[in-house]
């Protein structure tokens, strides 16, 4: 996937005036935190199964190079392969290998951020397979060789209309008109997609978990489309971050408490399936051959510093969900695979905070992100890192730069501040004549341009304190500009 | 150095240990202890029960109580009836499904693994779980994996006494009869999507029609 990080202010820019775009985001305000909400308030344990969540994650953290071999030892045991990948690029090698060895032409694939992440598709597209996504959202995105928009959403941004034009382009352009209803777009999918399915050779899946103690892949789903996706083909390609490492069964379950009430507001999702190996001998059906592709791609890196906490994440997508600036913005604008808070975290240790830096500002420190996320990452304080990564590193532009360097300056001399401060409060007074409202502000157009700006007393509260005049107590008349 | 022990060196050295020194981490993995446990997972067995009904219910399954496995058979007739498709069943060659005779309800049924073609297919689940009113399935001889993904229509028989409490309970199941099987399906309600402007549509790519027959 092209990497875009560095176009973010413009794509905000876009994304803010784009009337299609802003529509299709009131659904994410208007569904998700709400669902969340009540599925959390559903289950009054929430507070103890989160803070055992978390620290299963973190054990599990602190032991992953021991329960990365117990599930390596375990997939072995079970008949299954094993393949480490440092890289984006050694995984797309192995995964390529593994399809060539099949002797593949199709290839399905359901949902999986972390091959977005390591750009598989155009990269079987290039060795000669096809590979086909089965995840509803994410078939859309491939039809119209648009990207994903949000974790667990892929399709988000997209109207129902923009997906009949695809279908009808991709499908049959005699399409009629009238099967443009939510079902019957579905039901197109479904019957064209049941095709693919049946002549896949390979099947690539991603896995929300890894369990060392039994070398199971888990993944879940509403649609079904994993599952077909790997009980069809001769061959299952599990793709998963070293990260996703959880220690049991039991610990597992814990997590699924977690997961699908934070992601879509339901208790568990449709399907929740358990991976181990290929077919037994006297198994009637499933997959032949099962590979797990293991990809570092800078997730090592994190441990032991800052960034640890991060490892911990489930990929729910509540922090997107419940971010002001994700939901004014959508997630296309982040540029690339991860949007939101956490795609603020990640995205700038995989593709360099030098690319990225915008994303770590995309944030007003709300907190709300931290406050939903089910496995409490401090995502507010992960993101005032990078702020501080790409202030020492320079790559802010350079008027922030000069700006902040000018501010530092004046700040550190009170009486030149003072003076400054003295005039600015004047200004602004006189700007605000008698409603005291300032209604357009010079450099803060933007902010003036919805709002006024209530204008100061004419005088600092320095010069008032001195005088002796002290700000009033609750009860007593306030000066004139400010308001309750 | 192989890509496995440069990610293995490099995870033991950020977490501050020498590269081929190890952590600890066996007694987890051996005493797999439980987490917090939600009290609607905890309760006598009839109250399970209920709440798995109720659960299943709320996820768009369907439940249909039967006296005994014998049931079965007139009832995968109503439904496939009542979903206008032939009167043509693939069952799972589970033993206690040769119980029913399905002829006598007029059903032409094959016990078999299923096909893209199959509309309605019937399953015998382990075990359910009655925090969320999920069906735990075990792929295996008697439990074709592709039975609970291709049909229309899926009837999941399953015992009354199997309703248990919470995923945990499940696992003890599970871990009793040896191994992992390769595939372990827990199922919540039927497919569906809601990738279409976030509006929820059963029957995605799985059954649209999920029913359970409680015996």
């Amino acid at each position: 996937m092209d990497i875009l990080t560095q176009r973010f202010k413009s794509g905000a820019r876009e994304a803010l005036v784009d009337a299609r775009l802003q529509k299709a985001l009131e659904n994410i305000q208007r569904g998700f935190p709400g669902k969340r909400a009540k599925a959390v308030a559903g289950l009054p344990e929430w507070e103890r199964v989160r803070d055992h969540g978390t620290a299963i994650r973190d054990h599990a953290i602190a032991h992953l190079d021991t329960y990365l071999e117990c599930f390596e030892q375990q997939v072995v045991r079970s008949g299954g392969q094993v393949h480490w990948a440092r890289d984006a690029a050694e995984a797309r090698t192995a995964i390529a290998g593994i399809c060539r060895a099949a002797g593949a032409k199709t290839v399905t694939k359901g949902k999986s951020m972390v091959t977005e992440e390591i750009g598989l598709n155009d990269f079987l597209v290039e060795q000669g397979f096809t590979p086909v996504e089965t995840d509803l959202g994410e078939y859309i995105l491939q039809l119209r060789g648009d990207r994903p928009s949000h974790i667990i959403a892929p399709a988000i941004h997209l109207r129902r209309d923009q997906i009949f034009e695809a279908f009808q382009r991709h499908h049959d352009p005699a399409m009629h008109a009238n099967s443009d209803g939510h079902a019957e777009l579905q039901a197109e999918a479904r019957r064209v997609l049941r095709k693919r399915f049946v002549e896949a050779d390979v099947g690539i899946t991603g896995a929300n978990f890894c369990i060392a103690e039994t070398g199971t892949t888990v993944i879940v789903t509403n649609e079904g489309n994993g599952d077909l996706t790997q009980c069809l083909p001769r061959v299952h390609v599990a793709v998963a971050g070293i990260d996703k490492i959880v220690p049991t069964l039991e610990d597992t379950s814990t997590l699924l408490r977690l997961l699908a009430r934070s992601a879509t507001g339901q208790d568990i999702t449709v399907y929740t399936t358990f991976s181990t190996g290929p077919r037994r001998a006297e198994d009637p059906d499933g997959p032949e051959e099962f590979h797990v592709v293991l990809i570092d791609n800078g997730r090592s890196d994190m441990l032991g510093g800052e960034l640890q906490s991060m490892l911990r994440c489930i990929r729910c997508g509540a922090c997107m969900n419940h971010c002001p600036v994700y939901g004014a913005i959508g997630g296309h604008a982040y540029g690339w695979v991860y949007p939101g808070p956490m795609g603020a975290v990640l995205t700038p240790q995989m593709v360099g905070i030098e690319r990225s830096a915008n994303l770590p500002n995309a944030s007003t420190f709300c907190g709300r992100c931290a406050e939903v996320c089910p496995v409490q990452i401090p995502l507010p304080d992960l993101m005032r890192y990078w702020r501080e990564q790409e202030y020492e590193g320079g790559y802010q532009p350079r008027v922030a730069r000069w700006g902040l360097a000018g501010w530092a300056w004046v700040a550190r001399r009170p009486a030149i501040y003072h003076r400054l401060a003295r005039l600015g409060a004047r200004v602004l007074a006189v700007l605000g004549g008698r409603t005291g409202r300032v209604r357009r502000l010079p450099l803060a157009g933007g902010w003036t341009a919805g709002r006024d700006l209530p204008a100061p007393a004419g005088r600092t509260f320095t010069d008032q304190w001195r005088a002796g005049t002290r700000p009033p107590r609750a009860g007593a008349a306030r000066p004139r500009g400010t308001r309750s | 150095m192989s890509s496995r022990d440069h990610v293995l060196g490099n995870i033991r050295t950020r977490l501050g240990r020498g590269a081929e020194d190890p952590a600890h981490a066996d007694a987890r993995l051996r005493e797999h202890p439980a987490g917090p446990l939600p009290a609607r997972a905890v309760g006598a067995p009839d109250e399970l029960r209920a709440r798995f009904v109720e659960m299943a219910r709320a996820a768009s399954g369907e439940v249909e109580m039967l006296a005994d496995v014998g049931e079965l058979a007139p009832l995968v007739a109503r439904l496939c009836a009542g979903h206008g498709v032939a009167a043509h069943a693939t069952v799972s060659p589970d033993t206690r499904l040769d119980a029913p005779d399905w002829a006598a309800a007029g059903l032409e049924v094959e016990r078999r693994a299923g096909r893209p073609e199959d509309r309605v297919c019937v399953s015998h689940a382990l075990c359910g779980v009655a925090e969320t009113g999920t069906l735990v399935l075990a792929s295996g001889p008697d439990s074709p994996v592709t039975l609970n993904f291709l049909p229309e229509l899926h009837v999941v028989a399953l015992g009354a006494g199997q309703v248990l409490g919470s995923y945990e309970e499940a696992w003890q199941v599970v871990r009793a009869h040896g191994a992992l099987p390769r595939t372990v399906n827990w199922i919540t309600g039927p497919s569906r999507s809601a990738d279409i402007e976030q509006t929820l549509q059963l029957g995605a790519h799985g059954p649209v029609r999920l029913v359970i027959a409680l015996i």
